[in-house]
This record gives C-alpha cells, structure tokens and sequence, in this order.
C-alpha cells in the first residue's frame, strides 16, 4: 500500500472557467500536503485547458495533469471517468478530493466504484492522522455531533466538499509541473450525448454573498408566515435562507438552502427563525459573524451557537422587528 | 431509491456495477424513441439535455414529479397487498463486500462540537425584545 502517494484534487472546467471550489480544495490541500511532505497534483480535463493549469498551480497544486482532447470538451460522466480512472491506476494517489458539484456528485461514487475505494461525500473538514490516514469529518447522524470517518484498507481515499466549505489561498507566482496525457477512449458509444446546456445567471444576490441572511426552519410553519421570514430579510437588504424542511415543504426554494447538502454562508449578520439546530444545518452557518435567534423551545440546539437568543413566538417578534427596523432606517 | 442521506452515491455506484450509463440530478424526462430518452439534468444555474439510449440508471430530483393524489380506495387496497422482504438469505452476496464490513469507509470517532458564542438571551416584553434586537443589530453595522 506504501507506493500510494500525493494528494489529488479534480479541476473542474466547464467552459474553460475553473469552478471556485477546485481553489478552495487546492488550499485545503496544500496545508493537508505540507504536514506530511507530500505533493499536490491537480487532474484537469476538457479541451483547450491548458492555460488554466498555471492557475492551479498558483493556488498550491505542485503539479497538473492536463488530459486536453476534443472528446474532453464538454463534461460527459463516462469519457471522464474512464481516463480518471486510468490515471488514478497508473499514478496511484493516496487522497482524492473532488468538489461536491453537480459534476463532482455524479463522478466521484462512480470512480470510487471502478477503483474499489471508499468516499466520504460532503465532507466538512478533512485532516491527517499522525499516520497520514485521512481523517473526514462529517455531520453525525441527528445531529449534534461531527463523525469522523477514515477509508483505512482502500485508496486512493476519496472524499467530496461542498464550494464554500474550505478556503483557498492566496494566489502566489509558483513553478510547477504540467504533464499533457495522451487520452484514450473506446471507439463506442459512451453513454448520453450532451444536446443542449443552457446557463442563466442568477438575478438575485447570492445566499453565500450577502452580509445579512435570515433563514427559516420548521418552525416557521407554514408557506404564509414564510413571507415575514422574507420581508425582515428584505428590510435588512439581505438574503433568504432555509433549512431542509421548509425546502421540501415548499416554501423555500432548493437554492436556498444552508447546511451540509447545501450552501455555505458567512455573513455579518444571520438570524435563524424557527431552526432548530441540527448539526447538518449548522455547519452551513457556524462562521457568521453575528448570530441572532428566535425560537420559542429555550433548549433548541441552535441557540449554543448562537450570540442573541429570543426565547418567544416569532409571529409576535419578527411583525414588530419588520416595522422598528423600518422606522429606524427613515432616521 | 433512497436518497441516502443526501449524498447520492447510490445511483452512480450501482450503474458503475452493472456496467450502464448513468445520470444525475434528472428533473425531466421524454421518450424519444422506443428505446431512447430524452434527459433534463439540473447543473449549476441551469440544466443540461442529454439523449440517452436504454438501458440507463437516472437519480432523480425532486422537481420530476409530483405524487399523485391517493383516494382513500388506494389506501385500503394498499392494506391487503403483499409486500416481500427480501434478506441475504434471498439474495446471497459475499458478505465482505455488503453491510458495515463490507463499506470501505469506516467510522473512527464521534465528538462534540464546541462553540464559543455569547449566547446572550433577550429578556423582557416582546416590545422590550424588540428594541433590544434592533440595537444589536444596529450596532453590528448592517442597517
């Protein structure tokens, strides 16, 4: 098992754009590389990729494979994954780490599973053992609690992250190795051909951008009292976040969610309504800087994370806040 | 399929043993052909089209369907129908590569995460609340 060595991480391009979490992960694994003398390699794929490996290798990778073919141009889960899978056989590295992206989720089980390894999905930190075991720490099962999970008999050790849950470094003039692959694929059909993709970029101003997010949970009740949880973000000129009950409920929409399977935020400001605390959603939020919650149960888990506590009815609380910001704000 | 805590290795996984293509993140669906479909997948601020000749493993979102009402006849017929259980007795797979012993990510610790927050309460009158909330709102800058 000695000769598995290096950490790996996915760069993913779709349009010749890098997505942010393949530098948020090159960070991570930078420091990971640093404690044990290790080197850091960055798997590239697509088609007139190449200037973006001096990116990658600005961001901590040491070296970047760069597999550049027509074939390669636009994302398709089994090209990609036969020439991952071929280079993680013939290069044999220790940790894989892959953004938790659309692409990420549907390519990483798929090449945990042709290489016969274990993958931690949506991890939430990862460290090294004094053994250099990867050690992936994960929200525990009800909440409360973090797991940590290791991939002791397999490797390489894969895992996946959520954007926005790691940090990237500063960019830095760095010297690093790039190395073109000769791609190789099976003259067959490889699964679904790609028709159509079709992007809009979003109007409203990004949960994981905003100084100030409210978000809701279950205790909000119902799709009408929603409608404060949105005016009092309005009032405050900030965004709408949720837990995963009011998603399934309706009431809030997929991208709005906070948490472990969704997005990461660190404003100035959160207020949570109604939320409960489990451990999946407060990850998503532990690094506000200001936390504020109302909640009508004085034990709710949440409040152990948070600076203000308000121990009453929010239908009685938020009304009032709404109209005394607003007073406030006309000076 | 289950959604398996969210983190959908299921789907992949599966095709990947039995050899088939795959697809995620479906949020529609069109027969084409008799044996061709055509696939919506939900990507980063948009979607993408695929056609996919049969047969293909697809994990789907929530957004592909809405479940249709049930009339109370369909939950009493459902009373009497037969569900089987199937265990590996049925099944017979090598047990080293099913259940906790055959995952190959294992769970080594659990803790307790510790957070350093003020956890000061508001007390008082709602509107006494609400004064408060303001000023500490206030002085955090946002407004």
């Amino acid at each position: 098992m000695n000769e598995y060595n290096g950490i790996w991480v996915f760069a993913e391009a779709r349009d010749g754009i890098l997505h942010e979490v393949n530098l948020e992960l090159l960070g991570k694994a930078r420091e990971l590389a640093d404690q044990t003398d290790t080197h850091v390699t960055a798997v590239l794929l697509g088609h007139h990729v190449k200037p973006l490996a001096q990116i990658l290798i600005n961001y901590g990778a040491d070296s970047v494979l760069v597999a550049d073919d027509p074939r390669l141009d636009t994302y398709r889960l089994l090209p990609y994954s036969l020439v991952i899978e071929s280079l993680i056989r013939e290069c044999q590295p220790r940790i894989f780490l892959m953004g938790a992206t659309a692409m990420g989720v549907e390519l990483a089980p798929r090449l945990a599973a042709k290489v016969r390894t274990g993958l931690s999905a949506h991890c939430v930190d990862l460290k090294l053992d004094s053994k250099g075991q990867l050690l992936y720490v994960v929200p525990g099962w009800g909440g409360g609690v973090l797991a940590t999970i290791t991939c002791p008999d397999h490797q390489p050790q894969m895992a996946t992250v959520m954007p926005g849950i790691m940090k990237a470094r500063a960019p830095a003039q760095r010297k690093g190795q790039i190395r073109e692959i000769e791609v190789h694929l099976p003259d067959k059909e490889l699964g679904p051909e790609v028709l159509e993709i079709k992007r809009e970029e979003p109007e409203e101003l990004p949960l994981e951008k905003a100084e100030v997010v409210v978000a809701g949970g279950w205790g909000v009740g119902s799709q009408e009292d929603w409608r404060m949880i949105e005016e009092l973000a309005s009032v405050l000129g900030g965004a709408v976040g949720a837990t995963r009950p009011p998603v399934d409920e309706g009431w809030a929409k997929e991208g709005q969610m906070i948490g472990q399977s969704g997005k990461t935020v660190r404003p100035t400001l959160y207020v949570g309504v109604g939320i409960s605390g489990l451990m999946h959603h407060v990850v998503g939020m532990d690094q506000s800087g200001h936390i504020i919650s109302i909640n009508t149960d004085p034990n709710a888990d949440i409040f152990d994370t948070s600076d203000v506590i308000v121990v009453e009815d929010f239908r009685k609380v938020v009304p009032r806040l709404i109209k005394e910001i607003q007073f406030r704000l006309r000076g | 399929m289950t959604i398996d805590g969210s983190t959908a290795q299921v789907g992949s996984q599966l095709a990947e043993f039995l050899d088939l293509p795959n697809v995620m993140h479906v949020i529609d669906l069109d027969w084409q052909a008799t044996h061709t479909m055509i696939i919506t997948q939900k990507i980063e601020h948009g979607y993408t089209k695929l056609r996919a000749s049969l047969p293909v493993v697809l994990s789907i979102r929530k957004e592909l369907n809405r479940p249709r009402y049930i009339p109370f006849a369909g939950i009493i017929a459902a009373e009497s129908k037969e569900i089987e259980v199937l265990t590996n007795d049925d099944l017979r797979i090598d047990h080293t590569l099913i259940g906790l012993e055959g995952s190959p990510t294992k769970m080594a610790g659990l803790e307790i995460r510790r957070f350093e927050r003020a956890r000061e309460r508001l007390e008082g009158s709602v509107d006494e609340i609400v004064q408060k909330l303001v000023d500490k709102i206030y002085q955090y800058g946002v407004i």
